[in-house]
């Protein structure tokens, strides 16, 4: 067996190894370089050995660099803290990882080092696209509208984005990986952020259990949740097949707005159909009446002439004339009633201190039979039609003399007061009053309480016109049921003041 | 066999037509006794007080209106079993189909001839005093 010379062996593994060997001296001056950092660096060995080792670093920031780390003895195990850019003879560039090992000598002294470069441009290249694409997502997340948000099987938060931050609400500022889906919506209930879920409630409690049960076994149906300051949010919980829960919020506040007021119109249509209907019904019911009753009276007068019997002829065709006179006036109430438009066009400014006066004016006999006393308080100006409010006023004011007490003599007190959207004008008085129990019906148009009418005599328009009056000035009108002397309305007319005109 | 008049609860508001109704029983040659009140409240007064065999009633009054007195009728022990005719002006099926809701048996719109109320009370007599069989409870006084 010939003698193993190991000098060679060692030559033959420097020739053929494969990543790029470098060996400088004290003074960086490349002294030998292996077939693979020729071939890496694209020199001939003559053009190679015995330059600064300065020319295989791309600028002189990379070298400087290089310096630094060798000064401080970075851990050259880690590619992050011993990467460099190379360059190569025809300007390319390259990543490399560098492992160095030193030569000393007996005495301790360093006489060259050994240096390994291993190109880990592919490498660099497929880190810096995963870093790339992984910016892009987050860019992409932080810039969507939705709340989105991943869990572990642990329900604890992985990562999320702005909007689910915000959408948080008070436990946006407490978000971090590693917090519960529970404790976020515990935090998020304390700071009030559900309007179904107040704190220290029962139904709270329930609102917050169906959340996490949505959270924990997602039946796939997204569910929409009422947020605090009236917004609305579309919640979908995703379960996904390694175990996590993605959840995406979106808000659905002006979808959500629209479709509830879509259901207030729809409300509101169908309560005035129900109006119309109960105004239909009504009015028939009051025309009709006298009608029947002209047409059996003049039959009956026709049964007298024929049976020679006069003892009824003369209240009977009384009868006839007084079933004519109400028809009439119910055709006059209800041409009063119709010619009110729904909302008046023309605004001037009224003084409602003249329109009281001028309608005690008008009401004056009547008043003095009753022996009735005012009492007008400071009354503001509104915006309005001066005839309309006129007649309303009227109306009140003369039911307050007509339904009045027989022990006591009338007493109508009518106050106003302003504030900042809204004029209130009261009428009460010491009258026989209304029963709670009819303090919508009063307002119908020929709704009477009192069956007789020569007692309290009218056709039962009064309030009715008088409500309509207070709705064509975008108004309304009650009856004050905790009042017990007598009847109190309160009008309530909007300000609507304007400066210019 | 001697038998006591039956007694009707009329409840109408309108004088003319309480007379035109009390008019044509009376031109029935049958007794029947008409205790006359023109709103729901004074209704149940006298419902308290005694014993009716029917309610001949009109659905717009005064103050609380028919339906809920038809309604406080059947709600009450005493009176659920009265039978109830609602006679008034409205014909209006959405009306009628409330008062069957609210608990009446019959439903007639108001007369406006003098030969259709003596119709009407002769087919009341006819029908209600006459042939029907009173539910169980109904058919002697109190």
């Amino acid at each position: 067996m010939a003698a193993f010379d190991e000098e060679l062996v060692f030559k033959a593994l420097y020739e053929t190894f494969p990543d790029p060997v470098i060996i400088i001296d004290a003074e960086r001056i490349i002294r030998s370089a292996n077939n693979a950092a020729l071939v890496q660096f694209g020199y001939p060995a003559e053009d190679f050995i015995g330059r600064s080792v300065r020319l295989i670093y791309a600028n002189d920031a990379e070298y400087d660099k290089r310096l630094k780390n060798r000064a401080a003895r970075v851990d050259e195990t880690a590619p992050r803290s011993s990467n460099y850019l190379y360059v190569r003879r025809d300007g390319s560039t390259f990543s490399g990882h560098l492992r160095t090992t030193p030569l000393i000598d007996d005495q301790g002294e360093e006489l060259a080092l050994i240096g390994i470069i291993r190109d880990i441009s592919d490498l660099t290249e497929a880190v810096g696209e995963r870093e790339k694409a992984s910016r892009m997502l987050n860019a992409a997340l932080e810039a969507m509208p939705e709340g989105f948000a991943i869990f572990d099987r642990h329900e604890r938060l992985v990562v999320y984005n702005k909007a689910y931050q915000a959408i948080c609400g008070p436990a946006g500022p407490a978000l971090k990986p590693g917090i519960t889906a529970e404790e976020i919506l515990l935090l998020a209930r304390q700071g009030g952020h559900y309007p179904d879920a107040i704190p220290g409630t029962r139904e709270g409690d329930e609102w917050i259990a169906s959340r996490l049960r949505d959270f924990r076994h997602p039946d796939g149906k997204p569910k929409i949740y009422r947020y605090a300051d009236d917004r609305w949010l579309r919640v979908e919980n995703i379960r996904t097949k390694d175990g996590n829960t993605v959840v995406a919020r979106i808000d659905v506040t002006d979808l959500k707005r629209a479709e509830l007021a879509l259901e207030r119109q729809r409300q509101e249509l169908e309560h005035k159909n129900e109006a119309l209907d109960q105004f239909t019904a009504t009015v028939s019911h009051d025309l009709k009446a006298p009608l029947r009753h002209i047409s059996m009276f003049s039959e009956m007068i026709e049964d007298d002439i024929k049976t020679g019997d006069p003892s009824e002829l003369a209240d009977n065709a009384r009868h006839l004339r007084d079933s004519v006179r109400r028809m009439n006036r119910v055709v006059d109430s209800l041409l009063d009633y119709a010619q009110i438009a729904h909302r008046i066009t023309d605004w001037t400014e009224v003084k409602l201190g003249d329109v009281v006066s001028e309608t005690l004016t008008i009401l004056a006999s009547d008043a003095r039979e009753a022996n009735a006393t005012f009492e007008v308080g400071a009354l503001p100006d509104v915006e309005g039609d001066p005839e309309l409010l006129r007649r309303l006023v009227q109306n009140l004011v003369g039911n307050a003399i007509k339904y009045r007490h027989a022990d006591r003599p009338p007493v109508i007190r009518i106050d106003g007061s302003v504030s900042d959207h809204t004029v209130e004008l009261t009428v009460e008085d010491n009258g026989i009053g209304i029963d709670p129990r009819f303090a919508t019906r009063i307002f119908e148009v020929f709704q009477r309480l009192h069956r007789d009418e020569t007692v309290y005599g009218g056709t039962g328009i009064g309030l009715a016109l008088a409500k309509r009056i207070a709705e064509s000035h975008d108004g309304s009108i009650c009856l004050d049921t905790t009042f017990r002397e007598g009847a109190r309305f309160i009008v309530l007319l909007p300000r609507r003041l304007r400066k210019a005109k | 066999m001697v038998s006591t008049p039956k007694r009707l609860l009329l409840v109408e508001d309108d004088a003319h037509d309480a007379r035109f109704v009390m008019r044509a029983f009376a031109q029935v040659d049958h007794a029947i006794e008409i205790i006359l009140v023109t709103d729901a409240d004074q209704a149940v007064e006298q419902l308290g007080h005694g014993h009716f065999d029917y309610i001949l009633m009109d659905i717009k009054l005064p103050g609380s209106d028919g339906i809920e007195l038809l309604r406080r009728v059947r709600k009450s022990r005493a009176t659920a079993l009265i039978p109830i005719i609602v006679l008034t002006s409205s014909i209006n099926p959405a009306d009628v189909l409330h008062c069957y809701g609210a608990g009446a048996n019959a439903y007639v719109a108001k007369p406006s001839t003098v030969g259709e109320y003596r119709h009407f009370a002769e087919a009341f007599i006819r029908f209600w005093v006459e042939s029907a069989i009173l539910p169980p409870g109904m058919s002697t006084r109190r």
